[in-house]
Parts: C-alpha cells; sequence; structure tokens
C-alpha cells in the first residue's frame, strides 16, 4: 500500500520528512507514528494505516511533494539491492537517486551527514568532501573566479557563489525559516523599499485599557486598518508588474510576534469592519495562540499589511522589511516614557513618500487622540442622550461633534447625529 | 647500368627515330607562307628557352628549368586547332605549351625571374603555371584526372569544349594516368593526351623503363590513336588538326602520340645522351635547319631584340610578391561564441546527412564516388534515391580513388560544389597526391589566382569487423596538409548546417564520417538526464554537453569528435559514476584548423583535458589540440586517448579491445583525476 505525503495547508508544495519513526524494512502495527513531517507553519505525525512492514522512499530531512508517495507498506520485508546504491547505512544515496541526483561509486561509499548536496546534482566523491580537493585545499578561489556567470548560464543549478575561505559548519534552514525567506523574496522590496519615521505622544489613555497599558499597538491597528479602508486603499495593496498593481478588496492586519526563532505573522481579518474593543480582543488571542503555538491555518492565511512592534525592546529606530505581498509595514519602537516611534516601510513602486508622509500625519493625530494630556472632563456628554464623552470614546469613537444649532453650541454623540 | 637487352631496345628505337628524320617529307614553302605565325611563335618558343638557360648559367636565375628546346612544333601544332575556352594541362616541360596557347613569354620569363609580373607572382616559377586555359604541375601525370574533370564540367556547360593533356612518354609509368584514361573513356570525355616521346625520361631511356606498345596501350583503352612527329610539320599540324577535332565532334577521348627529340639535357647539364645521337637530331632539327635560311630570320631578329630588351628591363625589376601577402591562406579559422540550444531532429544520422545533400544537389553541386548511383546508392546508402531526383548530378566512376579526386578537383575549378565520396577511408591515401599535390596547393602556387574548392568525403572507424584494411582512422594522415581544412560530422549533431558551411568554404575540405555512425538516431535532449546540450559556434560549431553544476565543480573537460563523442554522450552517466570525476564533453566538428576558443575557457576552469580520437593518439589530432592548449594555458594538464597503435583487428572482443571504448574512457579520467 501506498502512503501519501499529506496535505496540511494551502500553502505547502513541498514538506521535509524530519522523523521516521521505525525503521526502514521493519513492521509497524496500524495507528502507531509512522513519519513526521514539518510543514511551513507547524510539524504534522502521520500514524501508519496498517499493518505491515515500512519500506521508506526517503530519508530524513528529505523534501518531499506533497501527494507523492512517501512511503509503502506491505506484507513482507521489501528486498534490499545492496550492489545498486553501494552501503546503505545512514546515508543520502537512496532517497537522492530517486529524486535524479546521481552519485559515482565512490561518493555512495562516502558516510557523511553534514554535507549539503542541496541542488547539485552530480555528486562525485570531492564534492561530498566539503569540496575539499586531494591536497586538502578547497575549491581555491581562483577557480571559482575562473568560472564567470556566463559559463553557468549554460548550466542549471541553485547554491552559494562565493564560498569563504575559512572553516564554516553547514547548518540547514527549518521549512519555517525557508518559508520567510521565500515570503520576502516575493515582495522584492529590495531597493524599492523606502521608511519614513513620525513620532506619537502618548499620555493618559481617555478609555483606558488594562492590556494595553503600556502599547499603542491596539491603536495602531485599530486606526491604520481604518484609513487603509477609507482614504488610504492606495496603499492596501502589493506590485504585481511595471504595468499593474493589485488592491486588496479587504483590510487584514498582520501582527508580527517574535520569540526565538518563531516568528510568526498572524492576521486580522476585516481588521477595519472591527471596533477597538474587538480588535483589542483578537490581539490579545493572538498573543495567547502564539505563546501556546496554537494558530488555526486561517490565523496564519496572507494579511494585507502588517504591524511589527518592538516597543518593548529598548530600540529606537528599526526599518522593518515588507512581508510577503505587502506595500506597507509598520514598525513600533519607544523613544521614552510616552513618546513611540513609528517607522513605516514602504514599497515605492506602488506608492511615493509623500502619500505615506500623508498617511502618517494622520494616523499620528487619529492614535495621540485617544490620550488626552490633562484630566478628562467628566462634564463632556452628549446633550441629546447624555452619553458621557468616556464612553464615547469607549465605543472607538474619536470625541462628540460640536454642532450649532439655533438655541447654540452643542455636544452631540455619533449615534445621535446620525441615528440609530 | 643498363642492361643489354634494354641497350638493345634502345638502340632500336633510336634508330627507328632517326629513320623517321630522314624520310620526313620536306616542308613546302605555300605550307610555311600559311604557317608562318605558328613558325614565329616556335622560333620565339626557342629563343626564350635559350635566355632562360642563358640567364641560368650567368647565375640570374633561381630554381630549376625544364627546356623543351626540338620539341617547340607540338605545341604549336597543338595549340593551332584548338579553340577559345579549350584547356591544356601540362608538366614540367611546359614553357613551349605555355607559350603556344597563351603568349604571354614575358610574362614567363619574369616568373622565372621570381617577379611579382610573372603568370604567377613568380611563386610557381617554372612548372607551376596557371592561366584561364591552362594548367601546369610539377609532379608527373597528376594532371590527368583533373582534365578529365575539366572535359565533365564542360559537358555539364554545355560547351563543345575539350582538355589537352601533354605527357612525356616516360609518365607512361605512373598510375594516374591510366586511371584517367579509363576514367575519360568510361564518360566518354573529349579528353586528348598529347604524349611527347622522346626516347628519354630524365636519363632512363624508354628501352629501360617501358615495355609493350604505346598505340597497344591507348587502343586497349578505348582511346582513339593518332601518331605524328616534329619533323613532318605538315603532318604533324595535319594530325593534330583531325585528332583534336577527332575528340571533340565524337565526344571521345583520343590519344596523340608525336615522336620527338629534346636537343638540351632533362633539366641543366644532366645529359648523359650519347654525343653523336644528339649532333644527329641537332642537325636535322626542322627549326634549325629553317633558321638558317632567310625566310625568318627578320622574325628571328626581331625575337631576340624583344628578349633581349625584356630581359635587361626585368633584371632591374624588383617587385617581388610580398611574404605577407603570400602568407595568408582560405581555412575558417574565425571564432564565433555564439550558443544555442541543440534541437535535433528525431532521425538517422544517414538520413540526415542524405537530406543535407539533397539540398546540396538542389543547389547545383556534384557528387562522385564508386557505386553511388541508384538503384544501389552507395556502400552505406548515403546517396540513395538522389541520383534519380538529380541526375546527372551523382556520378559514379570506375575504382581510382586517385582520379575521382582529380576529377573532383577539375569540376571544382569550373565553380560546381563537387562532393568526392572515398568509399572507406582506409583508400584516401591512394588520393593522397591528389590532396596534397594538386588541391592543397592551387591557391598560393598559383598566385591566389585559382581554388579548389572541393570536399572529400569518407566514412572512417572501426567497430564492425571490417578488418585492418576497412577499418582505420587516418586522421593523422590528412590533417595539417597547407589549405585543407578538415572535420567530422557526428550523430551528436545534425549536420546539414555543416554540409551547407562546406560549400560555402573556398579552400578545399575532407569531411570525415563515422560508419558506425551512420546508423545512430541523432542525440535527443529528452535523452540526457541532467545535462545540457548546447552548440557553440554556428554551423561549424562544437556541441557541448554539460552537467548540471557549478562549472567551478567540474574536474575535466573531454574533448572528442565524431562516432565517439556519441558514445561519450550515450555513456555519460555510467562513465561518471565509474569514473568519480565530473566531466562535461565538446564534440567538435572543426578538426583543422583548431578553434581553441570553443572550449578554452572551459579547460582553464577545469583544469585538465581529455582529447580523444579514434585513430591512434600518437603524432595524432590530440596532440595538435594538446600543443594549443598548452599555448594558451600552460598550466592545463592534458591526457590524450586514442586506439592502440595497431592495424584494427577483425575479431569483436580483440577489435574493441584495440578501438577506443568506455573502460578505456573510465581509466584516462581516473588517471586525470589522481594526477595533480
Amino acid at each position: 500500500m501506498e502512503v501519501l505525503v499529506p496535505k496540511e495547508n494551502n500553502n505547502d508544495n513541498m514538506v521535509m520528512i524530519t522523523r521516521l519513526y521505525v525503521a526502514d524494512g521493519t513492521y509497524i502495527e496500524k495507528g502507531a507514528d509512522l513519519i513526521e513531517f514539518e510543514t511551513s507553519k507547524t510539524a504534522v505525525v502521520l500514524q501508519s494505516p496498517l499493518s505491515g512492514y515500512v519500506s521508506y522512499l526517503y530519508q530524513e530531512e528529505s523534501e518531499v511533494e506533497v501527494n507523492s508517495v512517501v512511503c509503502t507498506i506491505g506484507d513482507a520485508p521489501p528486498k534490499i539491492n545492496l550492489e545498486e546504491v553501494g552501503l546503505i547505512s545512514d546515508r543520502v544515496a537512496k532517497n537522492s537517486i530517486q529524486n535524479g541526483v546521481i552519485f559515482s561509486k565512490k561518493a555512495i561509499q562516502i558516510n557523511k551527514d553534514d554535507v549539503d548536496i542541496e541542488g547539485k546534482w552530480w555528486i562525485t566523491s570531492k564534492i561530498l568532501s566539503k569540496g575539499r580537493d586531494k591536497s586538502g585545499a578547497i575549491f581555491t578561489d581562483d577557480k571559482i573566479q575562473k568560472s564567470t556567470l556566463d559559463q553557468d548560464d549554460i548550466r542549471q543549478s541553485s547554491g552559494n557563489y562565493n564560498l569563504p575561505e575559512g572553516g564554516y559548519k553547514l547548518v540547514k534552514n527549518t521549512m519555517r525559516k525557508r518559508s520567510e525567506i521565500n515570503s520576502l523574496s516575493i515582495s522584492g522590496g529590495g531597493p524599492f523599499q523606502s521608511t519614513i519615521g513620525i513620532d506619537i505622544h502618548s499620555g493618559k489613555r481617555i478609555v483606558p485599557s488594562m492590556m494595553f497599558d503600556n502599547s499603542i499597538q491596539d491603536l495602531i491597528c485599530y486606526e491604520s486598518s481604518k484609513m487603509l479602508g477609507n482614504m488610504f486603499k492606495d496603499l492596501n495593496g502589493f506590485y504585481i508588474s511595471n504595468s499593474k498593481i493589485g488592491l486588496y478588496s479587504n483590510v487584514c492586519a498582520g501582527i508580527s510576534l517574535d520569540s526565538l526563532n518563531k516568528l510568526t505573522v498572524a492576521r486580522i481579518q476585516d481588521s477595519d469592519k472591527k471596533t477597538l474593543g474587538e480588535l483589542q480582543q483578537a490581539i490579545s488571542s493572538i498573543i495567547i495562540k502564539f505563546e501556546d503555538s496554537d494558530f488555526s491555518a486561517d490565523d496564519l492565511k496572507a494579511s494585507t499589511y502588517t504591524i511589527t512592534d518592538l516597543s518593548t525592546s529598548g530600540v529606537s529606530y528599526m526599518r522593518p522589511l515588507l512581508n510577503g505581498s505587502e506595500a506597507l509595514i509598520i514598525g513600533v519602537v519607544r523613544r521614552s516614557e510616552s513618546v513611540f516611534g513609528l517607522y513605516v516601510s514602504f514599497d515605492h513602486r506602488v506608492t511615493e513618500g509623500l502619500r505615506v508622509a500623508s498617511f502618517l500625519d494622520n494616523l499620528k493625530k487619529r492614535i495621540e487622540s485617544h490620550f488626552s494630556t490633562g484630566p478628562v472632563s467628566a462634564t463632556d456628554s452628549c446633550d441629546f442622550c447624555m452619553k458621557s464623552l468616556e464612553a464615547e470614546m469607549h465605543l472607538g469613537n474619536r470625541g462628540m461633534l460640536l454642532m450649532s444649532t439655533i438655541s447654540g453650541q452643542k455636544s452631540i454623540c455619533r449615534n445621535c447625529y446620525e441615528g440609530w | 647500368m643498363i642492361s643489354p637487352a634494354s641497350r638493345s631496345i634502345q638502340s632500336t628505337l633510336v634508330e627507328q627515330l632517326k629513320e623517321r628524320v630522314l624520310s620526313a617529307k620536306p616542308v613546302s614553302q605555300q605550307f610555311l607562307k600559311s604557317k608562318t605565325k605558328a613558325f614565329e611563335t616556335a622560333f620565339l618558343i626557342r629563343a626564350v628557352e635559350n635566355a632562360l638557360l642563358e640567364l641560368f648559367s650567368t647565375g640570374k636565375m633561381n630554381g630549376t628549368v625544364h627546356t623543351c628546346v626540338g620539341q617547340e612544333l607540338t605545341g604549336v601544332a597543338v595549340c593551332a586547332a584548338l579553340k577559345e575556352g579549350d584547356w591544356i594541362t601540362s608538366n614540367h616541360r611546359c614553357h613551349g605549351h605555355f607559350i603556344a596557347k597563351t603568349g604571354r613569354w614575358s610574362d614567363l620569363i619574369d616568373e622565372l625571374l621570381g617577379l611579382k609580373s610573372g603568370v604567377c607572382g613568380g611563386i610557381g616559377s617554372s612548372q607551376h603555371l596557371f592561366d584561364q586555359g591552362f594548367i601546369s604541375n610539377g609532379t608527373q601525370g597528376s594532371l590527368l584526372p583533373v582534365a578529365s574533370g575539366l572535359c565533365y564540367s564542360n559537358i555539364c556547360a554545355k560547351k563543345n569544349n575539350l582538355c589537352v593533356s601533354f605527357i612525356g612518354e616516360g609518365t607512361l609509368g605512373e598510375g594516374n594516368v591510366y586511371e584517367a584514361m579509363n576514367l575519360s573513356a568510361a564518360f566518354s570525355l573529349p579528353h586528348v593526351i598529347v604524349c611527347e616521346n622522346n626516347l628519354y625520361s630524365q636519363s632512363t631511356p624508354q628501352g629501360e623503363s617501358f615495355r609493350g606498345s604505346i598505340k597497344g596501350r591507348a587502343e586497349s583503352f578505348g582511346w582513339k590513336y593518332y601518331e605524328s612527329d616534329t619533323w613532318s610539320a605538315e603532318d604533324l599540324f595535319s594530325t593534330c588538326n583531325e585528332a583534336v577535332a577527332y575528340a571533340r565532334e565524337n565526344q571521345t577521348p583520343v590519344f596523340l602520340n608525336l615522336y620527338t627529340y629534346r636537343l638540351n639535357a632533362h633539366s641543366k647539364g644532366d645529359d648523359d645522351r650519347c654525343k653523336d645521337e644528339i649532333d644527329f637530331f641537332f642537325k636535322n632539327d626542322l627549326l634549325q635547319r629553317l633558321s638558317l635560311s632567310k625566310q625568318f630570320s627578320t622574325a628571328i631578329e626581331r625575337i631576340d631584340n624583344d628578349i633581349k630588351a625584356h630581359v635587361e628591363r626585368a633584371l632591374s625589376a624588383i617587385e617581388i610578391f610580398e611574404f605577407s601577402d603570400y602568407i595568408g591562406d582560405q581555412l575558417p579559422r574565425s571564432v564565433s561564441l555564439k550558443v544555442e540550444k541543440l534541437d535535433n531532429p528525431k532521425i538517422k544520422l544517414i538520413k540526415a546527412l542524405r537530406s543535407a545533400f539533397d539540398s546540396e544537389l538542389g543547389g547545383g553541386a556534384y557528387m562522385v564516388g564508386e557505386d553511388i548511383h541508384d538503384p544501389y546508392g552507395g556502400a552505406f546508402k548515403l546517396t540513395l534515391g538522389l541520383d534519380e531526383k538529380y541526375p546527372g548530378q551523382i556520378i559514379s566512376t570506375p575504382i581510382s580513388e586517385a582520379a575521382i579526386t582529380g576529377f573532383g578537383i577539375g569540376m571544382s575549378m569550373s565553380g560546381r560544389k563537387t562532393f568526392v565520396e572515398i568509399m572507406f577511408g582506409d583508400f584516401i591515401v591512394n588520393a593522397i597526391d591528389q590532396i596534397v599535390n594538386n588541391a592543397s596547393k592551387f591557391f598560393h602556387m598559383y598566385a591566389k589566382q585559382q581554388s579548389a574548392n572541393v570536399t572529400i568525403r569518407t566514412p572512417m572507424g572501426g567497430g564492425r569487423g571490417y578488418g585492418p584494411t576497412h577499418s582505420q582512422s587516418l586522421e593523422k594522415l590528412i590533417l595539417g596538409i597547407n589549405n585543407v581544412a578538415v572535420f567530422a560530422v557526428s550523430s551528436v549533431i545534425e549536420p546539414s548546417n555543416l554540409v551547407s558551411y562546406l560549400s560555402s568554404l573556398e579552400c578545399p575540405s575532407i569531411l570525415i564520417e563515422s560508419k558506425v555512425d551512420y546508423g545512430a538516431t541523432l542525440l535527443q535532449q529528452n535523452n540526457l538526464k541532467a545535462i545540457d546540450a548546447n552548440i557553440i559556434g554556428g554551423a561549424a560549431g562544437t556541441a557541448l554537453l554539460s552537467p548540471w553544476s557549478k562549472s567551478y565543480e567540474v574536474d575535466v573537460v573531454v574533448i572528442a569528435y565524431g562516432h565517439l563523442g556519441r558514445l561519450i554522450a550515450d555513456n555519460f552517466q555510467k562513465i561518471f559514476e565509474e569514473s568519480d570525476a565530473l566531466f562535461e564533453l565538446f564534440v567538435v566538428q572543426q578538426l583543422s584548423p583548431i578553434i581553441v576558443g570553443h572550449f578554452e575557457k572551459n579547460v582553464r576552469i577545469a583544469g585538465k583535458v581529455l582529447i580523444v580520437e579514434e585513430g591512434s593518439a600518437d603524432f595524432g589530432w590530440g596532440s595538435e589540440v594538446a600543443y594549443q592548449l598548452s599555448q594558451v594555458l600552460p598550466d592545463v594538464l592534458i591526457k590524450r586517448l586514442g586506439a592502440k597503435p595497431v592495424p584494427i583487428p577483425s575479431p569483436r572482443k580483440l577489435e574493441s579491445e584495440v578501438l577506443v571504448d568506455t573502460k578505456d574512457l573510465i581509466n584516462a579520467l581516473q588517471d586525470l583525476m589522481r594526477a595533480n
């Protein structure tokens, strides 16, 4: 029976085998752990669908295609052709040969675990000796220099061009990191990324919040989403080509969270349509999920822009990198007790500095309007429904309107003005 | 020492000749009057020859000369019968023929003086003259087949012209003569051979070196035979006229045997003949007697004065052919590094070649070879169907490799691209004289006035068990011949661009095919795993099979051609696996001149190169490639691989051990990898 590589999410075409639970050719019971895969987001353990003898087609640390055959489970132990693969031990041979990689006979007999043959198709013993030739020298600089780009145009391969001269150890990237690198490469911001900063003066919140006592992440998320959904729709998109850009039809703020080796961006769907309260809830829940590593697939879907908050660290400057297919990322640092710095990186192919500056100006005003520098006047209230200013702001409105009427100036809350 | 038997034969011959002289009909005044111009030409020839001898004796002339004093009337009488557009091929004793045909006596003197104003810029000198309608060469009989080709090309052009070949009776010892006689008769060509029969070949009397009869030889080849002599002037002119007319009207070859006597030495001062004998012929020489009479005295004086005056001028002239002008040849040396994907149609090499030649024939080319007509279609069936499709352009010949090569050269002189097939590469040695002494030299020795853009194609190589004389790869014998380019076909590369490229060349070329490779389907990219196939340099370019890798990871560059190129391509992975060497393969099409630029950069990066050829390696192609690489890349480690240096045996296993196989390649690569 053929066992296929499971498809865990819509993003991954390839997953990595991180653990083979039983030895090749041995017997496994139905339901026992068979193979552990690592996707770009998480790890998955596959159980054996039936009892029988396992014949793995791949080794640990191999990348395999989703829905392809990863192993078979049969009635009898599989026959092993020693002549064909030389010494089978722990080494790479069997899997790579099946993937099309060609080994010289001498190379097959070399037993090394730490050499990266990623991207290579023809493996000689010399290549396996970490590029050392007989004299022990690593591929000499001049051999590499002699090879020029147009030589490699005639070749297909991936891999590192300028190997440093000293010793170095090769460390494989996790799937997650690879996914991140891919994601960074997609936006290809590169020379087209520009960053503009602005300072935000906070103070005492007009509507206090326990969770966000010392952070303005919620306010940034709330105000920026609203703006991107209304008058700054043109920043809620991504670069496609010289002749076109894409504009998202909804606004989904991405909240970037980082702890050692766990950088993740979780998204809040339709963040422009949520109230401040709802957003605060959403962000808190994301933080909890992050700590528990308990995200759902939906959480990890792509956002339309990202907010990355380093205000809890001591840094005073950051230049965030655009994430995935986005044109805007808002980075937050803290300058002092009451001053935050916002650094917005944007894709210059989608918009320009002046526009982003305008966005920031607006954002600053709106965020700062959530703070008061003095005590809040408790007597401010709607003249029509008596709702207090505090309650009004708690609803997420910036304040009340001062209306001119026949009978003089009156305060009116939003609901009263717009109707229920 | 001449044997008594030969001595007696010779004396008989001399006696018979003397009889002829004494019984020759005296020349009538009327006749002399009607042929004044002709006789003046004869006197002119004699005067020029004497002037040249004097210049030699006074040390003012360089090289050698073979004067025709005593024989002048042969050239004069024959030329009187020729018309515009007729050709003459001649030999070392060609001055008389040349002056009679072209009248360019002063250019001839300049030529021997080595002046740029000479017939061939002073380069060919006495024996190597060229003009439209005249060609001479110093090798005995080798221009006869070329004459056959010239005749044939006239027929193709529907011109009523013919070709006259002058030989001495000593030339009747050369095989070229008989091959050409057979060929011209078989093709019914208007070829006239004029044999100047003067009883001596250099120092060897005819009695010693000749048996049978000249008439018998001519007639046994189906040639019409005429004879005359240079003492019976009237008979001479009328016979020449009749002979030439016969050939022209009946489109059939004619042999004209003219008895005559050379009054001077073979060249200069080398005369062992009996003095009395020479005296006799001198006294009875017609021109000598006529010069004593008043009739031609004015003309003779005028001629002498003209010659003297010209010689004086010429001696003070200094312009010679510049070295820099002389040195350039017609070989293709330009380097193109244009890279294109190798994209071969899925057909066998033989079919691809057939269709390539089909195109050439469609463009008016000719193919010459043994058994190439339909329905046979050639020994390897390459020309199958082409004879029917292009009647008259596929010329199937007798078994005469030398003659058909010369024939091809003659055809090509008329501007018709001609492909000569040598059935098996082993037989190309029969054609080497034509290649080396004619095709190769025309361009330079005739001061760049004439090229021979013939292509000689032949299948080389073993692997079929055909044995020692049907399996050789004789590349090394034909590489490095001046102005002759050499190419090799391979089933790695679709050949039509190469074949049409050959048509565009001006120099002669040799195309090596492979009998074993003929049957291979052209290399398909799909069959190559993790290898890119490209071609560098266009039509005569080099294929590159590069494994998917970084260029600095390649250990060895392998350079091959022809069938072995295909063998390595087919066994790429196996050779890699066994040898533990990562290599890339260049399959070269242009063997000579070598275009190092196609693979120089790759060799520089890899640092090691293996050059593979099917013939034995010593003194072979690989050695030349190695030398050329060493000049640009002194640090490169070079190894060459070829067959074992023994004749190719027939039994299969033994044969494959002698020839290069994958095991040899693996070992060679391993040796290179070990070396540092």
